[in-house]
């Protein structure tokens, strides 16, 4: 792949950054006219509209960018240690067990919501391990499609758990449910931000942890010849796409699919270079899950649908394909 | 005709049914016969006890005499309108998942293949909610929900005839496919009008909560045909489980015989799903439950799978109302709590094997 192409890419999926920032701001439940949204941005705080799109819409875009860009990046590292094209925050069950950890922190513990992340990192993190477990207690080893399903099954008893415990928890499951579901709406742009540090952290690692990864995917053996040592590079990228996909769940929801779509779409945008699908993954996250969500506020109309729903239609079909290829080994 | 005595009536069948061509050693079969009859009996036990349990405790004697009509009229129609509907309905629901699960994980040739798990309850759901939405009266929910059940099952089909996906895989895309059925459910529903919304997300929970006759008599009619269709499409599937190379030998038609373990697995799942929402891990479990003490697929291991699951729905029905009152449960989330590990346990065997 020639630069030249590397950088036509980039363009292109900054463009579509750009365009899904613009639709975030500009398209929702309530039709605006555009000079009102222009106006708002530009400080104005007079009419109805001025406040919809202050308080209401741009701080669900920013939670939206976060989200996406720590989901996306987060489905790239996992995809890559584990050689595994089903790889992600979903399918490993980390979403799953971030969502349920959150769900007893707030609505059984009572703890304050800054106590989300931490809970949402032990619960995705013990989650992906009994996946990881589970999957490579068969006697032929970790298979990638094993890997997905025992990540798919521990997910699917955590979320009967954790509906089991909104059904026992009446009066906090309002607050949680819409939450639960993957929604950017009512998102404080506020609550993003201590988390930020994380996020910025993570990318750096995952930039770092790039090269490392490259040698990976030609096998352990070549990558020991090149001087890495796998094992460590495994458990750096996975403590990290574990700590991006904590920050996106506490910031958004248990957003599904996301972390699987992205890396796919980029590999095929950029091929298998893992700093070049790291910088796509960061443009296209983010435009992927705004997209998600500015559709969900359409399809609708005056009700919303959960970003998170709108990811699930998407992603679901993208999983079926994948396993359907025959390229990834049973 | 009740579901108590189709459930009946498939058991005193068994005798015949059971005899397969070939000879058969006479100890499986007099096991079968002794399991069959334990398992009736413990499920009888449990609908008596659920029909005497409950917010007014009422004595056993007088929940019989009530059933018939006897007593006072209090208690005559706690029993006769509230409790009796509720058990008998969660015993119809349990038996339709056992058969369900018993044919569609024979013709799949997978122990994991359940209707909950790779994605035709949801289908059911999506249908029924969508049913809900278009203000379809209830006798045509069970219809809508047979043909969601039967549009997801045959999906599965085309793409496992297309890959020839093997065990694993084909989960996955059934999980593929209850996701995206799971996300259409979210879509209706935000489209849903007020009014329908609360029926929907009452029945969405898998609740046998106010289940009232018009329910039973559905699901007692669907399980009339669906039952008897069953038990004779099982015979084929038992020389199916040989190979189709052997089965299409020994004068079985395989295509049409794969059609209608999906079609009736289907319709079975539908029936389950209308009458009391998705119920999860009953019909991966039941058939689970009754090859372990049956032993492999026959007339003995269906009746064994249905006793089964209508035993598994009712005691979570009473689980439900009773572990965390007054706040009741709904039975689907009792079944899903309790029945997710298991499904881990069993992925975890599988790999053992």
């Amino acid at each position: 792949m020639t630069l030249a192409r590397h950088l036509g890419v980039i363009a292109l999926s900054s463009a579509a950054l750009v365009a899904t920032l613009v639709a975030s701001v500009a398209i929702g439940s309530v039709p605006l006219p555009v000079g009102e949204v222009i106006d708002a941005l530009l400080g104005a705080r007079e009419l109805e509209s001025h406040l919809i799109v202050r308080d209401l819409r741009v701080p669900r875009t920013v939670a939206g960018v976060v989200a996406g860009v720590c989901l996306g990046v987060s489905g790239v590292l996992l995809q890559g240690a584990t050689r595994n094209p089903l790889a992600s925050p979903t399918l490993l069950g980390i979403t799953a067990g971030a969502g349920f950890a959150v769900v007893v922190a707030v609505a059984v513990l009572h703890l304050p919501s800054d106590y989300a992340v931490w809970a949402a990192f032990a619960g995705g993190g013990a989650a992906f391990a009994v996946a990881m477990l589970l999957a490579s207690s068969g006697r032929d080893g970790l298979s990638p499609v094993r890997l997905a399903l025992s990540g798919a099954i521990v997910s699917v008893m955590l979320s009967s758990w954790t509906t089991a415990l909104l059904m026992v928890n009446e009066s906090t499951a309002d607050e949680v449910r819409d939450w639960l579901a993957g929604s950017l709406a009512g998102r404080d742009a506020s609550a993003a931000m201590p988390l930020l540090p994380v996020v910025v952290a993570g990318l750096l690692l995952a930039w770092v942890l790039a090269r490392p990864l490259d040698a990976l995917s030609l096998g352990d053996e070549a990558a020991i010849g090149l001087g890495q040592r796998p094992a460590r590079v495994r458990l750096a990228a996975g403590v990290t796409a574990l700590a991006l996909a904590a920050v996106a769940v506490a910031v958004a929801g248990p957003i599904a699919f996301v972390g699987l779509i992205v890396p796919h779409i980029a590999r095929g945008l950029v091929g298998s270079g893992h700093r070049e699908v790291l910088a796509t993954a960061v443009l296209l996250g983010p435009a992927l899950l705004l997209a998600a969500d500015v559709l969900g506020r359409v399809v609708a109309r005056p009700a919303e649908v959960q970003a998170g729903v709108v990811t699930a239609l998407i992603g679901a079909p993208v999983l079926v394909r994948i396993v359907m290829r025959r390229k990834v080994a049973l | 005709m009740t579901a108590e005595q189709t459930t009946a009536n498939a058991t005193a069948n068994t005798p015949d049914t059971t005899a397969v061509p070939g000879q058969r050693a006479r100890t499986p079969r007099v096991r079968g016969r002794l399991v069959v009859t334990f398992l009736a009996a413990l499920t009888g036990c449990g609908a008596l006890l659920a029909l005497a349990m409950g917010s007014s405790e009422i004595a056993l004697p007088e929940i019989i005499a009530a059933t018939a009509g006897q007593g006072d009229s209090g208690t005559v129609f706690i029993v006769q309108q509230l409790r009796l509907p509720r058990v008998l309905a969660a015993l119809a629901v349990g038996a339709a998942l056992g058969a369900s699960g018993l044919l569609l994980q024979g013709l799949l040739r997978n122990p994991m293949a359940s209707p909950d798990v790779i994605g035709v309850t949801s289908g059911a759901s999506l249908a029924t909610v969508v049913a809900i939405g278009a203000a379809v009266p209830p006798l045509g929910l069970p219809v809508a929900a047979a043909c969601g059940a039967g549009i997801a099952t045959t999906l599965l089909q085309v793409i496992n005839s297309r890959t020839s996906a093997a065990g694993s895989r084909l989960v996955l895309i059934g999980i593929g496919l209850h996701a995206a059925a799971s996300a259409g459910v979210a879509l209706t529903m935000a489209r849903l009008p007020i009014g329908r919304l609360g029926a929907a997300e009452v029945w969405l929970a898998g609740s046998l909560h106010a289940r009232n006759w018009v329910h039973v008599t559905a699901a007692t009619i669907g399980l009339a045909v669906a039952l008897p269709a069953a038990f004779w499409l099982l015979r084929r599937l038992a020389v199916l489980e040989l190979g189709d190379d052997l089965a299409i030998g020994a004068g079985v038609p395989v295509r049409r015989t794969r059609a209608g373990l999906l079609a009736f697995s289907a319709v079975l799942a539908g029936i389950a799903v209308a009458v009391a929402g998705p119920i999860a891990f009953v019909a991966l479990g039941a058939p689970h439950i009754a090859r372990r003490i049956v032993g492999p697929t026959r007339a003995a291991t269906l009746t064994a799978a249905v006793l089964i699951g209508a035993f598994l729905v009712l005691a979570a029905d009473v689980i439900g109302q009773r572990l965390f009152a007054p706040t009741a449960l709904a039975a689907g989330v009792v079944t899903a709590a309790l029945g997710a590990p298991y499904l881990l346990w069993l992925l975890h065997r599988m790999g053992r094997r």
